[in-house]
């Protein structure tokens, strides 16, 4: 008998369900278009097609392969589908390898990858549900002004932390793209919540470039 | 479609049909690319370990301090509002050093104390402390 590796039935129950997932979200608009017996405008459709598409295209093709090598294979099948992935899922593997002491590109490291990034999907659900149950008793507490500013800054108060065990491990290819994002992020006022997404494949493709420099000129030994 | 951007008061069913149709379309890039190369890119991965391991491992910390690197840059994006008179652009530079100050406390707890229990909760407390200093923070430079 033919045995498979957990790595093939990955890719292979991967490919079923992320299809299966582009299946179905393409039925949303065709159940709106039923439900309301209207079709699209094809003339608005070109338009708007043409004016948002090849921008999240470009910016998800750079991610798909951006975020494949950090995430591993059932990572990235699973992260592509939920979303949220580089202020969520990432940092959420990225803990669960830290905390593991295992390396991303082992075999372990693939396990427990898959495992963090199912567990955060899982409790993302979970946490809507609960939501949509106590929607009416949580509001006031949720939208109470003294509790505004700690949800507001949710995104410093978590790469705060990661940020200053990753950096402290890795200081020498550290230096070039923190300086380089801060004074991007600092000087180009273009660059704010909205764009964050677009520099993240550009800093880590710096960073590769810097590194693989420093790499070569054994300032890495 | 006679849509004006930040004017739409209604919108026809056709129009709701046409924007939902384009939406769907643009951003579900990463769920058909996705098993499409997944296998080839962590492929090369494998290949790139077995040429150099050492090489491999920096490859993948810096993908890893890239992904940081943006997202601190981020936290710093409004800090030139010091020189029009707000403070307001230092409540994350400030909102993030806590987070960083408590990740360093509870990494030094772990490691003189032997708290080895608190290594788990060390991002969990780091956030939610970070979080919670928002709050006064935010009083004082809002």
């Amino acid at each position: 008998m033919k045995t498979v590796s957990y790595i093939d039935r990955v890719h292979k129950w991967g490919k079923v369900w992320n299809f299966s997932m582009l299946g179905i979200m393409l039925m949303y608009p065709v159940a709106v278009g039923i439900i309301f017996k209207a079709l699209p405008d094809s003339k608005g459709l070109l338009l708007g097609l043409v004016a948002t598409a090849p921008m999240y295209w470009a910016v998800g093709i750079i991610e798909t392969f951006t975020f494949i090598p950090m995430l591993g294979a059932g990572g990235s099948y699973l992260s592509f589908v939920a979303g949220n992935i580089s202020n969520l899922k990432l940092p959420c593997a990225l803990n669960a390898l830290e905390q593991a002491g295992v390396k991303a590109n082992s075999e372990e490291g693939e396990v427990v990858s898959t495992i963090a990034i199912a567990v955060s999907s899982i409790v993302t659900t979970l946490i809507i549900i609960l939501g949509v149950i106590l929607i009416t008793p949580l509001t006031p507490i949720l939208q109470a002004p003294v509790l505004q500013p700690a949800f507001a800054q949710m995104i410093p108060a978590l790469f705060g932390g990661l940020g200053v065990v990753f950096i402290s491990k890795n200081w020498k290819i550290s230096i070039a793209p923190v300086v380089l994002m801060l004074v991007l992020f600092i000087f180009v006022p273009a660059l704010n919540a909205g764009t964050v997404g677009i520099m993240v494949p550009v800093s880590v493709l710096f960073t590769l470039a810097v590194s693989r420099l420093m790499y070569k000129k054994g300032m890495l030994d | 479609m006679g849509l004006t951007f930040g004017s739409v008061t209604n919108l026809t069913a056709g129009q709701y049909v046409t924007i939902t149709t384009v939406m769907t379309i643009s951003i579900m890039v990463g769920i058909w690319l996705v098993p499409l190369v997944a296998k080839k890119v962590l492929g090369g991965m494998i290949n790139l370990e077995k040429r150099d391991r050492k090489w491999s491992e920096i490859f993948f910390n810096s993908m890893f301090i890239g992904m940081i690197s943006a997202f601190l840059g981020y936290i710093f994006s409004d800090v030139s509002s010091v020189f029009k008179g707000s403070t307001a652009g230092l409540i994350p530079v400030c909102v993030m050093a806590v987070s960083a100050l408590v990740m360093c406390l509870v990494g030094l707890a772990v490691k003189k104390l032997k708290y080895q229990w608190l290594s788990d909760y060390a991002l969990p407390v780091s956030l939610v402390l970070g979080m919670a200093s928002a709050i006064p923070i935010t009083a004082w430079l809002g």
